[in-house]
Formats: C-alpha cells, sequence, structure tokens
C-alpha cells in the first residue's frame, strides 16, 4: 500500500521516498507486533464504518436506526459516529424524539 | 545516548493546576523551574472539567491562560511526556535523571495542524473523553493541548506512512526518535502529582465497567463540556437524551472494604454542580442525588447546595444497594431509605452517575524517598499545621492533591503556599552558601 502510493511522489524526490518506504519496512518488520495488531484494528474499523457509512446513504438516522440496519450493538454505533462527527464525515442533524439525527457530511451538502 | 544537563532552582513534578501554579509562583519571582508532565499535555484533571463549582467558571476558559503562562514563561522549561526515574542527593543539590519519552514527532517544528490526525485511519478512545470518544492513532490530546503537538501512539500504529505524508513540514514525522535522557540538578522540589479517581467497578454491585449507561462523574464532565465526545448529554449506550438521572454519592469513598474509608471532599460539590449544570442543559430530565450526608466545606458552597435544591434537584437521602439493567439498557436503582422508616425502594434512571473519589495518583517513595501515609497512601505532611507543605526531605515540598483530596480552591491556595516554602528554604540555603545572594 505504501510502496504504491510512494511511486506517485514528484521525480526529485524519488530516492528521499525510497529511502523513507525502506525504513518504513524496516520499523514493520521490527515492530511486526503492533503492527498486526493495528492493521487487524483498521480492517475491523474499515468494515464497521464502511457498514455505517452505507445505512446513511438513505439519509438521517439515529443511533438505534443505525444499530438495527447493521446489527452493531448501539454503544459500538455511537462511538464511531461520534469519532465519524469529530472528523466532519458525519453531521448531526435534527432531533427525532430523544435522539439526534446523523448524516454523511457529503449528503447534507447536497 | 548523550544526556543533556539542566541546572535550575527548583524542579516541579507534575503539570496539573497545583503544579502550574507552584511553578509560576516560583518563575514569577525569577527562580528557574523544570516542570516535568509524564502526559503529552499540561493542564491536569481541570482542563478536562466542564465549569467548576462554587463559580461555574468555565474550566477551559480559566485553565488555558495558566497553561501558556506555563509554557511562555522565560524562567520556566517545561518538558511534557516525561518521567523522573531516580534522584539523588549531592551536598545541597538534588541530581534527577528524568527521561522524556518519544512522541514521534520533532516537537520543536510541529505547528499543530492536524492534517497528521485527519490523514490516519486508526481510531483509539480518547483518554482526554474518559474512552467514551475516539481520536486517531496519532493526534494532539484536544485542542487547547499545551504544547500544541501531535504524540503517535506507537502501540496502535501500523506504521502506513499516511501521517508523514500529510504532514506539511519535513522531517517532522519521526517513527525512530529515541527517549531522551535529562540530568536534572535542582536545589529544590515540589512534587505536585496529583490525583487520579477510584475505578469506576470498584463497586461491582453497581454495575459500573459492565453497563454503558453507568459513568464516572468525570466521564459527565465530559458529556457536559461543550467540546465533548458527543457534542452533548446523551447517554452512551444508544445515544438517547436521558430525561433521568442519578448520582450515586461515595461510590468509592468512605468504604473500608475499598480500602478508602476516608471522605473524598469533592464529590458532594461536583454532583452538586453537574447537576445544575445538567438542569441547564436538559431543562426537562429529572435528577436525583442518593446521598449519605452532605458536606458542603467551603465558603459560599453551603449555599450552592440550598440554590440546588431550590432548583428542583431531589436530593434522598439513601443507600444505593444495587444497579441492575434493563432490557432497554435503563437502569434500575435499588435504594434502602435512609429517612421515612428505612424502606426499600427500586427507582428506574437512564443514565447513573457514580461519584467516584480520590485516590494519589503516584507514589513517589521508590524515586524521591518521600513516604507516602500510611492511612491514605498520599504524600505524608509530617507538620500540616505549621509546615502544610513540608515533606520533612530538605527542599522537598508538595502541593495539591497528591496530600490529599482538594478542591481547586484549595490546591491553588497550597501551590502558592508550597512555592513559599520553597523559596524561603532557596533564600536559607543561598545565605549558608554565598552569605546571602538568593538567586544564582
Ligand atoms: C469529576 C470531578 C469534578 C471536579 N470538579 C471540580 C470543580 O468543579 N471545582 C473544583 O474546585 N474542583 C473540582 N474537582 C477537583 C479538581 O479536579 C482537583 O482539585 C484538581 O484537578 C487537583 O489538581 P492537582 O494539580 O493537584 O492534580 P491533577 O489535576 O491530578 O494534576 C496532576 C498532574 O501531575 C501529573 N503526574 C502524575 N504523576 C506524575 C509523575 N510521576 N511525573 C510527572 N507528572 C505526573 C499528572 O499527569 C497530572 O497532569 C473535580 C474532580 C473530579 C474528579
Amino acid at each position: 500500500m505504501v510502496d504504491q502510493d510512494a511511486t506517485k511522489k514528484v521525480r526529485p524526490d524519488k530516492e528521499k521516498s525510497r529511502l523513507k518506504a525502506q525504513l518504513l519496512k524496516r520499523l514493520r518488520e521490527e515492530r511486526s507486533a503492533s503492527v498486526e495488531h493495528a492493521q487487524a484494528l483498521v480492517k475491523e474499523q474499515n468494515a464497521i464504518r464502511r457498514q455505517i457509512r452505507k445505512v446513511l446513504k438513505s439519509g438521517p438516522k439515529t443511533i438505534p436506526q443505525i444499530a438495527q440496519e447493521t446489527g452493531l450493538p448501539s454503544a459500538q454505533v455511537l462511538w464511531y459516529v461520534a469519532a465519524m462527527k469529530r472528523y466532519n464525515i458525519v453531521v448531526e442533524g435534527e432531533m427525532e424524539d430523544e435522539y439526534y439525527t446523523y448524516q454523511l457530511a457529503q449528503e447534507a451538502k447536497k | 545516548m548523550a544526556t543533556d544537563k539542566i541546572n535550575v532552582d527548583v524542579l516541579v513534578v507534575g503539570g496539573g493546576i497545583a503544579g502550574m501554579q507552584s511553578a509560576l509562583d516560583l518563575a514569577d519571582q525569577g527562580y528557574q523551574v523544570m516542570l516535568v508532565e509524564k502526559s503529552p499535555t499540561i493542564g491536569g484533571t481541570m482542563i478536562t472539567l466542564s465549569k467548576v463549582f462554587p463559580t461555574l467558571d468555565c474550566a477551559s476558559c480559566i485553565t488555558t491562560p495558566k497553561m501558556s503562562a506555563v509554557a511562555h514563561h522565560d524562567n520556566i522549561q517545561m518538558f511534557t511526556y516525561t518521567e523522573v526515574q531516580s534522584v539523588e542527593r549531592q551536598g545541597n543539590r538534588y541530581i534527577a535523571q528524568v527521561v522524556k519519552k518519544p512522541r514521534y514527532v520533532n516537537e520543536n517544528i510541529c505547528t499543530g495542524c492536524r492534517k497528521c490526525e485527519y490523514a490516519c485511519p486508526v481510531e483509539v478512545p480518547s483518554v482526554f473523553d474518559q474512552d467514551l470518544g475516539a481520536y486517531r492513532a496519532i493526534h494532539v490530546p484536544f485542542s487547547t493541548a499545551v504544547p500544541q503537538v501531535a504524540v503517535l501512539d506507537m502501540d496502535n500504529c501500523m506504521l502506513c506512512g499516511k501521517c508523514e505524508k500529510a504532514c506539511p513540514v519535513e522531517g517532522c514525522i519521526d517513527y525512530e526518535q529515541k527517549p531522551q535522557e535529562i540530568e536534572v540538578t535542582a536545589k529544590a522540589i515540589v512534587l505536585a502529582t496529583g490525583f487520579k479517581i477510584t475505578p469506576v467497578d470498584a463497586k461491582a454491585e453497581y454495575g459500573g465497567g459492565k453497563y454503558p449507561n453507568v459513568i464516572s462523574a468525570l466521564a459527565m464532565e465530559r458529556l457536559l463540556a461543550p467540546t465533548g465526545p458527543y457534542g452533548h448529554v446523551l447517554r452512551p449506550s444508544d445515544g438517547k437524551e436521558p430525561e433521568s438521572i442519578a448520582y450515586v454519592q461515595c461510590a468509592g469513598s468512605r468504604d473500608k472494604s475499598l480500602g478508602v474509608p476516608y471522605c473524598s471532599r469533592i464529590c458532594c460539590m461536583y454532583a452538586i454542580k453537574q447537576a445544575m449544570l445538567l438542569s441547564g442543559a436538559l431543562p426537562l430530565a429529572d435528577i436525583t442525588i442518593y446521598y449519605m450526608d452532605i458536606r458542603t466545606f467551603g465558603k459560599g458552597y453551603e449555599q450552592f447546595y440550598q440554590n440546588a435544591k431550590a432548583m428542583g434537584i431531589e436530593f434522598v437521602k439513601a443507600k444505593v444497594a444495587k444497579i441492575t439493567e434493563d432490557e432497554n439498557q435503563n437502569l434500575r436503582v435499588r435504594v434502602e431509605m435512609m429517612e421515612e422508616g428505612g424502606q426499600v425502594e427500586e427507582r428506574e434512571h437512564d443514565l447513573v452517575v457514580l461519584s467516584v473519589g480520590v485516590l494519589p495518583a503516584y507514589n513517589p517513595e521508590a524515586v524521591f524517598g518521600v513516604p507516602v501515609s500510611s492511612e491514605d497512601n498520599f504524600i505524608e505532611i509530617p507538620s500540616p499545621n505549621f509546615e502544610p507543605c513540608n515533606t520533612g526531605f530538605p527542599g522537598i515540598f508538595a502541593a495539591g492533591t497528591a496530600t490529599g483530596p482538594m478542591d481547586i480552591v484549595d490546591s491553588i491556595v497550597m501551590a502558592g503556599a508550597a512555592a513559599s516554602e520553597a523559596t524561603a528554604y532557596l533564600h536559607e540555603l543561598a545565605a549558608a552558601e554565598n552569605g546571602g545572594v538568593t538567586h544564582d
């Protein structure tokens, strides 16, 4: 993944990016335990975020609604949605009874 | 590895409100100070609070200026993410070996722009938000952190290189950064290592750590703060705006079975404060405080309590026996009334806050030789009535919650007193060493 990205770098920096990629590769080997742990974490997190995004494509939803449609525990959905809100992927919408609704930032802009 | 050497008048350990205040009071008098803080930012617990009793000032608004005063003071050298490893007395000096942990970010050139944070693909629970929210593996701890510098959590890093690519400053992200060793020579030391809260799961019958809607009061501070994890007071199980919130007092204090026989002093006041803030944030919510007795020890505090009662907050003198969760993750709180003939009642709430107690954050005995009290494990002060900050070791003083539970007002007063006791000591030392000239 990283090596691929590195080749996209501007030409004069080619040597530098090659060295950087090499360094990362070496460090990934040295720190394989934590790297593997983080890779597994990212895989799981990406999958969950993908599910949440998919559900939100059809419009603003509350946490229990997202939980029901994805089958994920609602506490977990809230944790992810709060993070997505923090990083501007999701925005908060109107309230529905005692719950806020959330929608994808890109949908909200439309 | 080359060891850097630093020579100061006073080494202040801990960058919470007490340590910051001591450092500022010493530095303002012309003394050279090194402030060592173990976490990546100074500010301690106070910067995580929403508003503070008894004035209801916004905590961030009054803490942030102190934090920047510390960072910008000519006479203070601030070291975050740094811990003291060992201390040795040589003549009239303390020689401390301290280690600055790697942030994997060059602190001198990081601008705090957070581009690395936005690029990072790993999310981890935010310590600042009591795990209720998340930040990325590389992050600036919070928006007013001092220094405004990112820190990379290497335990959760997959070394994908995205942060480095996003970083606009060449050479700022340094995956190979090593710990930095520093040798500090100081004439005096102020210990201001603060407190931690009693574990939320200390009393299994309350369900803390098991039921998502049983939270600690520190978590509630984050929910009440405008910068909090959800931006509103919502319950963690499903994001519902709670309609009925209960406080369980002494949930971790005044309980011999937990090894915390003492009163943590601040819990009555912070619970009353939070209840008032909640009735402002959620005007329709019912708020109940289950208590054994209310201790409003400071100036203006009793009035604060009376105001809360007048606002309609329900104070119920009762012992909470057990908390259970129903299928909607509402909580059934079984209480034994201490008035009205002691009958047992079961009440339903959708969020329960445990008024957790105060424990010392650090035991300085191994490194500094300073013992803790066998009664409560806080730093021992041999003559509290005469020298309230003196540890009994020449030139070593203590301030704030490192010495016992106390609020911000008392922590600041004690920090000033510790600075005063330290300057008196430095004067005497200078007189003995070079006939009265006090500054180097
Ligand atoms: C839920 C809650 C609400 C509260 N609300 C209020 C309120 O409204 N009003 C009020 O007056 N008080 C309130 N308090 C109390 C207030 O938080 C404390 O009085 C105050 O923060 C104590 O400051 P301190 O500097 O002594 O300790 P801390 O804030 O704990 O700071 C100590 C610092 O030392 C650092 N440290 C620890 N060990 C080491 C080490 N070995 N080396 C280097 N650094 C170290 C820590 O990381 C920390 O930054 C509340 C407390 C709680 C739990």
